[in-house]
């Protein structure tokens, strides 16, 4: 859990600056929202299936890691 | 004894073994169908014109020592089915016909026009043989026969030639894409959609198209291209969409793979052009005052390919205003389009479709009038975003240093 | 932080394929026009000036991260959310070069393939490659740098040998004043590419031979530097200063004009190999440093679970970082260097290098 924490709160730091950045580039806030959310919009179903398969992973890896950890501390215990 | 009738009875047993053979059918007895071209005559007979493929020829031209001996075989037959025509045939031709590997059907613009494509997909979608995956072409301002007659030179097999080339098409510019039968019968049976099927016409005479002469020239004589797309009504044609309107027409059904598209630009006509390489096009149906409202909404990215003076590609700020530019000029492609197709009343968009999708109850009120009366006054809102992803290997074009 | 140790010699090729990573690929300082080359060279003294701010706040704390010095210079909630901060712009930074690979590749080779897809690729590389730290990158580096030199010279031998070199067109140096390639140091390669190896603060701990740290790091800059400038050298000199400056990849253009004994020509593919090497490089670099600053600040005890959750992060603001190609660019030799550079490699340092120098003589003057 801790992990996808800070991995969220990773992700929300780095779309502030690359918001930032097309601010300062002079696009008004409605382009830059735009150009952050198109580039992920427009694709095709290969890259659907990769994404869905990655972003499965983003959660699931972490949460399988906790759960391997726990069962491995209650085997010494028994 | 005992011997001899265990082992009778496994010999009988063995038999069973042979099941699959009842049917079985010979290479050499089979004459595989490549195309099957479909006209009528006068009298509204059918008349069939049936391409064979000979496969050592087709073999001996891959390997580069061909070109002496002809790759395909054609017969005609007329009849009053499809198949008759296939009982006809059995006069003409010493093997029998194989329809599993038939790439495309050519009808006849006449036939498609006169008498209607539903009577003939009946056969063809029964049969065991045909694929519901086969093509469907129209011979536009020709007999089907001729399209199915000519020889081609890159590919050696003509259907191959028309599929690969519509498809080419539909990859690149848009303008065509390919039918299949089952999308042919799935828009003849549902209501609120009409069939779109590519064209194909013959350049230089028809005639001459089927001798090894045509062959014989580096620019062929006779040669089959895609020319527009046809528009059915219920199940006959009832006009064409040629290359802009057709784009805008496979760009609203989503089939659009990529484009270019020219943009004006400061007073000079198609002075960029824009390579869209993906899009994506979502129909809205909403229901306002019992009135369906139909929004389209466009996404579409790509390269600048060309242009023709100075523009500073590497700003932001311009591509920005190139993108606005763009969504203009999809926005009118599309209208356009539509608003051709609606004075056909064939809604081959499937906007009826998704008003049934969205709304049965109200579908089932308009359904009888939709073709005459909803369909051709239906308001069209067309909204498109276009994105400049790169341009190319060059920022600024070579223009800005001349014209500076 | 990671147990590990790096020789001398792998520290030396990092940052030599570092500095090499994007910054071969775009028309460095062409600012600068046909003194794009001295503009680099300056670029690279500007470097080893604020190598010594580093160094010093390095031997200030030799034992430790920089995430964990700040929080001894200027306490630990700002100096925790400091450190925070910069490992948000390592994985900026990565996410920029990871576009750089992808934009090139796309650009340049496989116009029809999704940025998406190629993208992808070279993270679950790099995803991978990570998982065993700093050690297995240290010694892939070992082993690509000498496919990378044989290509790198082997490109020199045919471009020299095409006979396409015309060194007139750098003249006139200097045309419009010194000013105006000093305006490109300090607006561009100060940061992009030699104050970007501000990431090897967090490599310096793990180094096994701490004296010849100076040495290494001098040596490696001086030899990425100067080939910098003298790709810069070539580009110019085979393109001339207007095709240069009008091209996405120089260098792919400068290739692609190789034509020698009537087989050796479209070569691009061959040499792509080298910008893929160097980018892999670079990218693998901030995303490591970032991965260990990271686990180091939120304590994560096995710093390999953050690499996968990270590089989804980074492919996929890579994706967005930018609608177009060109606003990339602008965005990351115009704004980026003012705005984020700036500050972060050469002001922030610098002001941690005074507080940590008052801080240090304080405690040295008590007694122990």
């Amino acid at each position: 859990m801790k992990i996808i924490g800070i991995a969220l709160l990773i992700s929300l730091f780095l779309f502030a600056l690359i918001f930032g950045m097309d601010l300062l580039l002079k696009f008004d806030v409605k382009t830059s929202i735009a150009a952050i959310l198109t580039p992920i919009q427009i694709i095709g179903p290969v890259e659907i299936g990769l994404l869905t398969i990655f972003i499965f992973f983003f959660f699931a890896l972490p949460l399988f890691h906790e759960y391997k950890k726990k069962k491995n501390k209650k085997k010494p215990a028994e | 004894m005992k011997r001899n009738l265990i082992m009778s009875l496994i010999l009988a047993a063995a038999s069973f073994l042979l099941a699959g053979c009842w049917d079985k059918r010979e290479l050499t007895d089979l004459a595989i169908v490549s195309a099957l071209g479909l006209d009528i005559t006068e009298s509204g007979q059918y008349v069939g014109t049936f391409q064979i493929v000979i496969p050592s020829n087709v073999a001996s031209g891959l390997q580069g020592g061909g070109g002496e001996n002809l790759p395909i075989a054609v017969y005609k037959a007329e009849a009053d089915n499809l198949i008759d025509l296939h009982g006809q045939l059995s006069g003409k031709i010493s093997r029998q016909p194989y329809y599993a590997h038939t790439n495309v059907i050519v009808i006849s613009e006449k036939l498609a026009a006169e008498e209607g494509i539903a009577a003939v997909f009946d056969g063809i979608d029964r049969g065991i043989e045909f694929r519901n995956t086969t093509k469907v072409v129209i011979a536009r301002g020709e007999k089907a026969e001729m399209v199915v007659q000519t020889l081609t030179g890159i590919d050696k097999l003509p259907s191959e030639k028309i599929i690969k080339m519509i498809s080419l098409n539909e990859l690149i510019q848009g303008e065509h894409f390919n039918t299949r039968v089952h999308d042919v019968i799935h828009t003849l049976v549902s209501p609120g959609s009409e069939p779109l099927i590519s064209g194909v016409s013959l350049k230089g005479s028809a005639e001459d198209g089927n001798k090894q002469e045509n062959l014989q020239s580096a620019q062929l004589e006779t040669a089959p291209y895609a020319n527009g797309m046809a528009v059915f009504k219920k199940d006959k044609l009832i006009g064409w969409l040629d290359d802009d309107l057709a784009r805008g027409t496979t760009w609203t059904m989503d089939k659009l793979l990529s484009t270019n598209l020219n943009l004006d630009w400061k007073d000079q006509k198609n002075a960029i052009a824009f390579q869209v390489s993906r899009q994506q096009t979502e129909v809205r149906v909403d229901i306002k005052h019992e009135k369906p409202v139909i929004s389209i909404h466009v996404q579409a990215e790509g390269d600048i390919m060309e242009v023709k003076q100075a523009i500073s590609l590497n700003d932001p700020h311009v591509l920005a205003d190139i993108e606005k530019e763009m969504n203009k000029v999809i926005e009118q492609d599309i209208l356009h389009s539509v608003q051709k197709v609606q004075q056909y009343h064939a809604d081959v968009f499937g906007f009826g479709e998704a008003v049934h999708r969205k709304d049965p109850t109200y579908w089932n009120k308009v359904k009888k009038t939709w073709d005459d009366e909803m369909f051709p006054s239906l308001t069209v809102q067309v909204n498109a975003e276009s994105f400049v992803r790169r341009t190319g290997l060059r920022n600024k074009s070579y223009w800005s240093s001349i014209d500076s | 932080m990671e147990k590990a140790k790096i020789s001398a010699f792998q520290l030396f090729v990092m940052i030599a394929l570092f500095e090499f990573g994007s910054a071969i690929l775009i028309p460095l300082a062409i600012g600068a026009k046909q003194d794009a080359w001295l503009s680099i060279v300056m670029g690279m003294v500007g470097g080893f000036l604020l190598f010594f701010i580093y160094y010093r706040l390095y031997l200030y704390y030799p034992d430790m991260l920089p995430t964990g010095y700040v929080q001894k210079i200027i306490g630990r909630i700002p100096g925790k959310m400091l450190a925070f901060l910069y490992m948000i712009y390592f994985i900026y930074l990565a996410s920029r070069d990871l576009r750089d690979f992808g934009a090139m590749l796309v650009t340049s080779t496989y116009p029809d393939s999704p940025l998406f897809v190629v993208n992808a690729l070279l993270m679950l590389l790099v995803i991978y490659t990570l998982r065993f730290g700093i050690e297995v990158l240290a010694r892939t580096g070992e082993l690509l740098f000498f496919l990378f030199l044989l290509i790198t010279v082997s490109a020199l031998v045919l471009i020299s040998s095409s006979g396409l070199i015309d060194f007139r067109q750098l003249q006139p140096v200097l045309e419009n004043g010194f000013y105006a390639v000093f305006k490109t140091v300090y607006m561009e390669t100060l940061y992009v590419p030699f104050g970007e190896a501000i990431v090897f603060t967090m490599i310096f701990p793990y180094l096994n031979e701490r004296k010849k740290l100076k040495r290494v790091y001098i040596s490696a800059m001086t030899l990425s530097g100067l080939s910098l400038a003298f790709a810069m050298i070539i580009n110019v000199s085979v393109l001339g200063v207007d095709l240069t400056s009008r091209s996405q990849f120089p260098i792919l253009s400068t290739i692609q004009m190789i034509e020698l004994a009537e087989f050796l020509e479209r070569l691009d593919v061959y040499f792509l190999l080298v910008l893929i090497i160097g980018i892999f490089f670079k990218l693998s670099l901030y995303f490591y440093v970032a991965a260990s600053g990271i686990a180091d600040l939120f304590q994560v005890k096995e710093p390999s679970q953050l690499i996968y959750p990270m590089g989804i992060i980074i492919l996929l603001s890579s994706i967005s970082i930018a609608g177009s190609y060109a606003e990339h660019i602008e965005e990351g030799l115009k704004l980026a260097t003012i705005y984020v550079q700036l500050p972060v490699q050469v002001v922030i340092p610098a002001v941690l290098l005074i507080i940590a120098f008052f801080k240090n003589k304080k405690t040295k003057a008590l007694p122990a």
